[in-house]
């Protein structure tokens, strides 16, 4: 059981892909998403931007289909939400489709899992494409060049320290030969984990999964495993300039893998934190003039993770007036238990939006395959987790911050008018 | 400018407006939340002149305290529901929505209707609501394609309220007092300009009761004046949004665009899939990003409004591809318009947008969505749901017509966000507009003479 009446059904396979059904006849439609447990984590250093390279690389032609077949036909049946995306830990290939294109997203899929052909022309002319999207995620948005110095400051030897999106000199250098060598390690069904959501019969969907996807070998390669970081023993900090209107600071902590039974602490804490219009942050900082917005969140990833928080000052305030600000609310949440109300409080919003994420069956497919990924089991994304949520204390958020908000675990950088 | 919305005040005084807070609920239990939208037949287009943005302030204004509670209070309160609410302002609607866990439905509803009508403005929060407001505009000039979607708006629409800028310019903001911002909020909210919209767990007789509550306490009002046509361009216009540093371009063209009433709209609707609206098969994905690699983004699309609003073309290459990208997207443009879709691009088209039905209405909060559009455009019950019936009664004549001759005007706007030191000369080239003949405008100036 997931949530309410609503239940998943789990197939696994001997080449090791794992089936995930939810039956929701509630629209004639249903959202297929797969999700490999691939992310720039595993790529090699000189090598980055190869997993998000596959969001693109994974439309072009397979032994069966011409370049652009896969969209055209998929857009043709109908399909809605046709995209991919990438994270440090996994990529997903996702879409929304009428109740009676299931057999056709079957084909086609399992197809683009073993039979992708990578050719010069295409890897060239989508590269540059790729290139262009770095120019606009990373190189003229101020906020995307200010997370990828963060990164590179806190991770020092870890991948999560690169972008996902890939450094600019490893994306002029990258070659055909590259992606043909991280597919065939990768791209495999081991790797994978499909999720189906919808109006749909499950025994149905596992007989078709079965027979399109039953005969692709598993892989032979391991996943790449990623350098331990070393523990951080000092406080870091870099100012850089950059084009914006007014300074940004960023504050980062390293945190425990998401796999922690602490990961549901992180979650309140971000609402404490900022994510809420009555959090502390946002009174101290947004509600006296100093700054005019301030974010928090927890990245979840699978190897340890990182916490940040980051306050856009308002005009002609300076870092110097709002680090000591964010920095003593820390303290304060370390010395002084949260109120019961104050928690209580953060976790009705956190099922607030839980609930309302699951309103879609697209949004039901992205938490299972995201508590997958995570967790290698549904139920930690749906039940565990909020029986989790429930038991939280004041005692136990005293404690989290304690033990992993420490100052020389901290990593600061601020951004400057240019 | 200043005349227009006092011939609008003269006007007003003779239209009373309807008495009833209309209801629109849809029971769905299968999550234990309750969507609540008050829809506001109101936005930016009620901004006079010179006070950009103060639609959104009036507007906004309902969570920064009422009688009986401070904002902080309110967040407070909300958050111990387990319920948020946002405002959301557009041209042509103001959306307050709210959402709640079921269980705090009763005391959520409460509260939103303190809001509604007992809110209350201090000096003190004003203050802090502007320097707030003046901050989202310059975090807002920080990226690149807000930018451009800023200045389009303002070069094609000139003085006519789509020109303006929502949430302000940093110059209007400053010209709003508090006066201005409770006076606006007296004028927006109204019996006759706000409507309840809503799905999930809860009976529709509670919300009906919700509803009757606020009109039993909304004033009566007058209506608001019927935003005029806007003028198309008579000629080619080209303009350079020059801010520093830029690595990348944002390349937009813009043209009025066509009434969702309007009898070739469907017709257009399929032409504009084929260009450039409908997903990565089209002509601009196809020619622009696929066979070039000159982009990210191509793509074309249309916003709706009870007046034409805009028919936009997007592409964002770097500053070195501006001449070949420019000049192929300026040419699939003119094939476009000259020559409308080929049959295979027709009979593709039609599949896919009557196949894509059920997600037309797939959740109940997509049909409230659906609603709220409705009603804010004036547009028939189920008019967001009828593309797909519309398009597949379509013939191919029709959409080529509609291609060629739909779009008002000869004149087009092509304008591009990136350093003009860098690339005036290439855009000259590819518009075959001489450099002097090139509007240059400094990226954080968008305030009218």
């Amino acid at each position: 059981m997931l949530y309410g009446t609503t239940r998943a059904q789990q197939f696994d396979y001997t080449n090791g892909l794992r089936l995930v059904v939810v039956e929701d006849s509630s629209s004639p439609t249903f959202a297929y998403q797969t999700w490999f447990r691939v992310g720039s984590k595993n790529e090699e250093k000189g090598h980055t931007g190869l997993a998000h390279f596959f969001e693109h690389l994974l439309f072009k032609r397979t032994k069966n289909t011409q370049d652009g077949e896969f969209m055209k036909r998929l857009e043709k049946a109908g399909s809605d939400g046709l995209n991919a995306f990438t994270g440090k830990d996994m990529t997903a290939y996702i879409q929304s489709l009428p109740k009676k294109a299931l057999p056709l997203i079957i084909k086609l899929e399992s197809d683009r899992m073993q039979n992708l052909v990578i050719d010069d022309k295409a890897f060239y002319s989508e590269l540059a494409v790729v290139k262009n999207e770095r120019l606009m995620r990373q190189d003229n948005n101020p906020d995307g060049t200010l997370l990828e110095a963060l990164f590179a400051l806190a991770y020092q030897v870890h991948p999560y320290g690169w972008p996902i999106i890939g450094f600019p000199e490893d994306l002029d250098a990258m070659k055909p030969e590259h992606a043909k060598k991280f597919y065939q390690e990768n791209y495999t069904p081991e790797n994978a984990i499909v999720v189906v959501v919808g109006d749909v019969n499950a025994k149905k969907v596992s007989e078709l999964v079965d027979h399109a996807y039953g005969s692709i070998p598993r892989g032979t390669h391991k996943l790449r495993t990623s350098p331990p970081e070393p523990p951080q023993d000092k406080p870091r900090r870099r100012v850089m300039k950059v084009q914006i209107s007014t300074p940004k600071i960023f504050i980062g902590y390293h945190i425990p893998p998401v796999q922690s039974e602490d990961t549901v602490a992180f979650e309140v804490l971000e609402t404490i934190l900022a994510s809420s219009q009555n959090s502390r942050l946002r009174k101290k900082l947004v509600d006296t003039g100093l700054a005019s917005d301030v974010g928090a969140g927890s990245f979840q990833n699978s190897d340890p993770s990182y916490f940040l928080i980051t306050a856009k000052l308002q005009e002609g305030k300076s870092p110097d007036d709002v680090e000591p600000l964010i920095l003593s609310t820390l303290k304060e949440l370390r010395e002084v238990s949260l109120s019961d109300a104050e928690l209580e409080s953060a976790k009705n919003l956190i099922r607030l939006r839980f609930y309302s994420s699951l309103e879609k069956l697209s949004g039901v497919a992205y938490q299972i395959g995201s508590s997958e990924v995570k967790f290698g089991d549904i139920k930690r994304g749906f039940q565990t987790y909020q029986e989790q949520l429930d038991r939280l204390t004041p005692e136990k958020m005293k404690s989290v911050l304690t033990t992993y908000f420490k100052d020389e675990q901290r990593s600061t950088l601020v951004g400057e008018v240019k | 400018m200043k005349a227009f919305f006092i011939s609008i005040t003269l006007l007003l005084a003779v239209a009373p407006l309807s008495r009833a807070v209309e209801v629109t609920f849809e029971r769905n239990t299968n999550l234990p939340l309750v969507y609540i939208n008050v829809l506001g037949k109101f936005g930016s287009v009620q901004d006079p002149a010179h006070k950009e943005g103060l639609t959104l302030l009036a507007a906004e204004s309902l969570l920064r305290g009422t009688t009986k509670h401070t904002k902080q209070e309110i967040q407070a309160l909300l958050e111990s529901y387990g319920a948020e609410i946002e405002i959301d302002t557009r041209a042509e609607m103001t959306v307050i929505r709210g959402r709640t866990l079921q269980s705090n439905l009763d005391p959520f509803l409460n509260l939103l209707e303190e809001l509604v009508v007992d809110s209350v403005l201090t000096p003190q929060e004003f203050k802090k609501q502007k320097e707030e407001q003046q901050a989202k505009v310059q975090s807002m000039l920080d990226q690149d394609w807000q930018v451009a979607l800023l200045h389009y708006n303002r070069a094609l629409f000139g003085t006519h309220p789509y020109g303006s800028p929502i949430d302000g310019t940093l110059k209007s903001l400053k010209t709003i007092s508090l006066e201005d911002v409770l006076a606006q909020k007296k004028r927006i909210l109204q019996k006759g300009t706000l409507t309840v919209i809503g799905s999930g767990d809860a009976k529709e007789k509670r919300i009906s009761q919700f509803a009757k509550s606020l009109e039993k306490r909304l004033p009566n009002g007058e209506a608001f004046a019927k935003v005029q046509p806007p003028k198309p361009l008579l000629s080619r216009k080209v303009v350079l949004v020059d801010k520093p540093d830029r690595t990348q371009l944002q390349v937009v063209l813009a043209q009025i665009g066509l009434l969702p009433t309007d009898p070739r709209y469907f017709a257009f609707y399929l032409a504009n899939n084929a260009y450039g609206g409908g997903g990565f098969t089209t002509r601009l994905f196809n020619q622009l990003r696929k066979a070039n690699g000159w982009t990210y983004s191509a793509y074309s699309q249309m916003m709706l409004g009870q007046q034409p609003r805009s028919w936009t073309s997007h592409i964002s290459p770097k500053n070195t591809d501006l001449l070949p990208s420019l000049s192929k997207l300026l040419q699939v443009h003119q094939e476009f318009l000259t020559s409308g879709i080929t049959e295979e691009e027709f009979l593709f088209g039609k599949e896919q947008i009557t196949q894509k039905e059920g997600f037309l209405i797939d959740t109940p909060r997509k049909r409230a969505e659906n609603a709220i559009l409705e009603k804010a455009l004036g547009l028939s019950k189920g008019f967001m749901s009828s593309y797909a019936s519309q398009i597949s009664k379509l013939k191919l004549k029709q959409v080529n017509a509609a291609a060629r001759a739909a779009i008002p005007g000869d004149g087009l706007l092509i304008l591009v966000v990136g350093t003009a030191s860098i690339v005036k000369k290439d855009l000259a080239k590819a518009t075959q507009v001489a450099e002097d003949q090139i509007e240059v405008i400094p990226f954080d100036q968008l305030d009218l003479p």
